[in-house]
């Protein structure tokens, strides 16, 4: 038995999420009594191995044709060496990558699939899991009880400081011996589009959530964002109605934001939403629903419609910069 | 093209949550069409070409009829509904054993594309495009926000962290979660929906899942609120007051 970390590659580098897992693969590990082993899929990457010192063997797959994340091709690989390994647990992380293919590993192992984990522990030799669902409204445990877990883990599960360790014994197996086969052709990685602000140079931002309700509203926002010299962002629903672009979009699948004042307008705190703003220096959250999850993140909270909220702050700003 | 749609009601998460004894309560859960699976039936109906037809396939629910003719007045073809044998729907099915119900439903269908959305509120056990595409066979790309018609095969376009899109071709057949469409779901007047109830019908398939996954989820416990957030209390001009008073005292005014 044994536990394997599957490095988070992208564009030849190796990710900070990959440290996190592997600071929680020694802890498992400890705790089990089995052996900690890590996997490298992808393309120019064996010389960023340096802090993979926790891991007994890192094992390197490395071709040109894994310079893209194909997702049938990263499941065989992944579930190819967590068979000959013979492992109880692996470990990935939650993000497209790992939400894509940790499903097909877990079903060809015949084991268990466990996403959205926030927190993984040794409780009587036994694996216990949290994890973050309903929109971070409830959190839900399980204990292990497959032959072998697939655990997809949420961004900061553990510090990445104390994943890296100097070594690492690498050894590297060639594409070839897996017999990968893929019906899907990675073509390019596309650059989103458009001119507009980094929102994550923004020293303020005013960010807006479903509780903004109609695109009409999102001038209420600008006139803060204005007053305060700060800028609009928002979380997901917002962008995919098309109200703002892309680039406006903090969060999982958006930007990672440390601004120095996060207002969180309309927010639920969903934790996709959350992954991207958690580490702004203030910030203060308003929201009609006094259980909304974003109230675990913010260090300030009200309970209040943004739609009465926003125009009294935006006045009273004004006022104070006039004073 | 053939293409099948697969929808599933979610709990709604505008209702309040509850936990007894570390179990859901179930009684007064309201339900709703999975926001990611209302993308992907919009994704579907704009890849619709003359000649194509969009299905849509929905587990058995509390409300999953009148999603399903929401569906056919957005523009969708066949409507079906999978029921799987002996199983309550108050329950819930994990996404794998969802995924499960889907292929033993859509077998020798001849779908050249199946569509779901990238996650339901509760899909602790994974996506069920990643599942079902291991249980037909299928290649499987998550995470999806556009897809094109190429030839013979799909272009798809999948979300990564900042922004970023990664294009990949897939050959079909094949399974697509969807993350988000080109398009909002468009909006369907009540008139139209009921039109559609009375001139559209459901056909109803059911399988047996002699091996039904369970789900993981053992003990739930709602978080703590407010663990961290001071609230600001009083009316709305002292919550402002005070909001304008920690910005000055943080350099921020």
């Amino acid at each position: 038995m044994s536990i394997l970390v599957v490095a988070e590659t992208f564009q030849g580098e190796v990710l900070e999420s990959t440290f996190e897992l592997l600071a929680l693969g020694k802890e498992l590990a400890d705790g089990l009594g089995q052996p900690l082993n890590a996997l490298v899929i992808g393309n120019g990457i064996s010389d960023k191995l340096g802090d993979f010192g926790h891991a007994g063997e890192v094992i390197v797959v490395e071709d040109g044709s894994l310079s893209g994340f194909v997702s049938d091709s990263w499941g065989q690989i992944v579930s190819s060496v967590a068979q000959s390994k013979g492992c109880s647990v692996v470990l990935l992380a939650n993000s497209s990558q790992g939400w894509d293919y940790g499903a097909s590993v877990a079903g060809k192992l015949n084991g268990q699939f466990l996403g959205f984990c926030g927190n993984v522990v040794v409780d009587g030799g036994n694996l216990k899991t949290s994890s973050q669902l309903f929109g971070g409204k409830l959190n839900v445990s399980s204990n292990n009880t497959a032959g072998c877990t697939v655990i997809c883990c949420q961004p900061g599960i553990r510090a990445a400081d104390q994943g890296k360790v100097a070594g690492g014994n690498v050894s590297k197996q060639d594409l070839g011996s897996f017999g990968v086969s893929s019906k899907i052709t990675f073509k390019q990685i596309i650059e989103p589009s458009g001119e507009d602000i980094d929102i994550t140079a923004q020293e303020v931002l005013v960010s807006i959530g479903r509780g903004i309700q109609d695109e009409g509203n999102i001038e209420l926002a600008e006139e803060l964002a204005e007053a305060l010299g700060g800028a609009v962002s928002a979380s997901r629903p917002i962008v995919d109605q098309g109200w703002l672009p892309k680039t406006r979009q903090v969060g999982k699948s958006g930007k990672t934001v440390k601004p120095k004042l996060y207002l969180a307008l309309g927010i639920s705190g969903a934790p996709e939403h959350v992954e991207g703003m958690r580490d702004g220096n203030l910030i203060i959250a308003v929201n009609t629903d006094e259980n909304a999850p974003i109230f675990d993140v913010a260090a300030y909270g009200i309970v209040a419609d943004i739609l009465d909220f926003i125009p009294e702050l935006t006045e009273a700003v004004n006022e104070k910069k006039g004073a | 093209m053939k293409i099948a749609v697969l929808i599933r009601e979610v709990v709604d998460l505008v209702e309040e949550l509850s936990v007894e004894d570390g179990s859901l309560v179930r009684d007064y859960l309201m339900f709703r069409s999975s926001e990611f699976d209302d993308y992907a039936v919009q994704e579907a109906l704009q890849l619709k070409d003359d000649g194509d037809t969009v299905d849509i396939f929905a587990l058995d629910g509390n409300e999953i009829e009148n999603l399903l003719y929401m569906a056919k007045a957005r523009g969708a073809d066949g409507l079906y509904k999978v029921v799987v044998d002996g199983h309550e729907v108050e329950q819930g099915l994990s996404s794998r054993a969802t995924a499960l119900a889907f292929s033993k439903a859509l077998a020798e269908k001849g779908y050249d594309l199946l569509v779901t959305g990238v996650q339901g509120v509760d899909d602790i056990d994974g996506p069920v495009a990643g599942h079902l595409g291991q249980f037909m066979n299928l290649p499987s790309l998550n995470v999806i926000v556009k897809m094109e018609k190429s030839g013979d095969k799909l272009a798809v376009f999948k979300e990564y962290a900042g922004g970023l899109l990664g294009e990949y071709e897939i050959e079909l057949p094949a399974v697509c979660g969807i993350q988000a469409s080109q398009t909002p779901p468009s909006y369907i007047p009540v008139s139209k929906v009921r039109k559609v109830k009375s001139d559209a019908s459901i056909e109803e398939i059911t399988v047996s899942l002699d091996d039904l996954p369970l789900s993981p989820m053992n003990e739930f416990a709602v978080p703590e609120s407010g663990s961290k957030a001071e609230m600001i209390g009083g009316d709305l001009s002292e919550q402002v007051a005070k909001v304008v008073e920690l910005l000055s005292s943080n350099g921020v005014l």
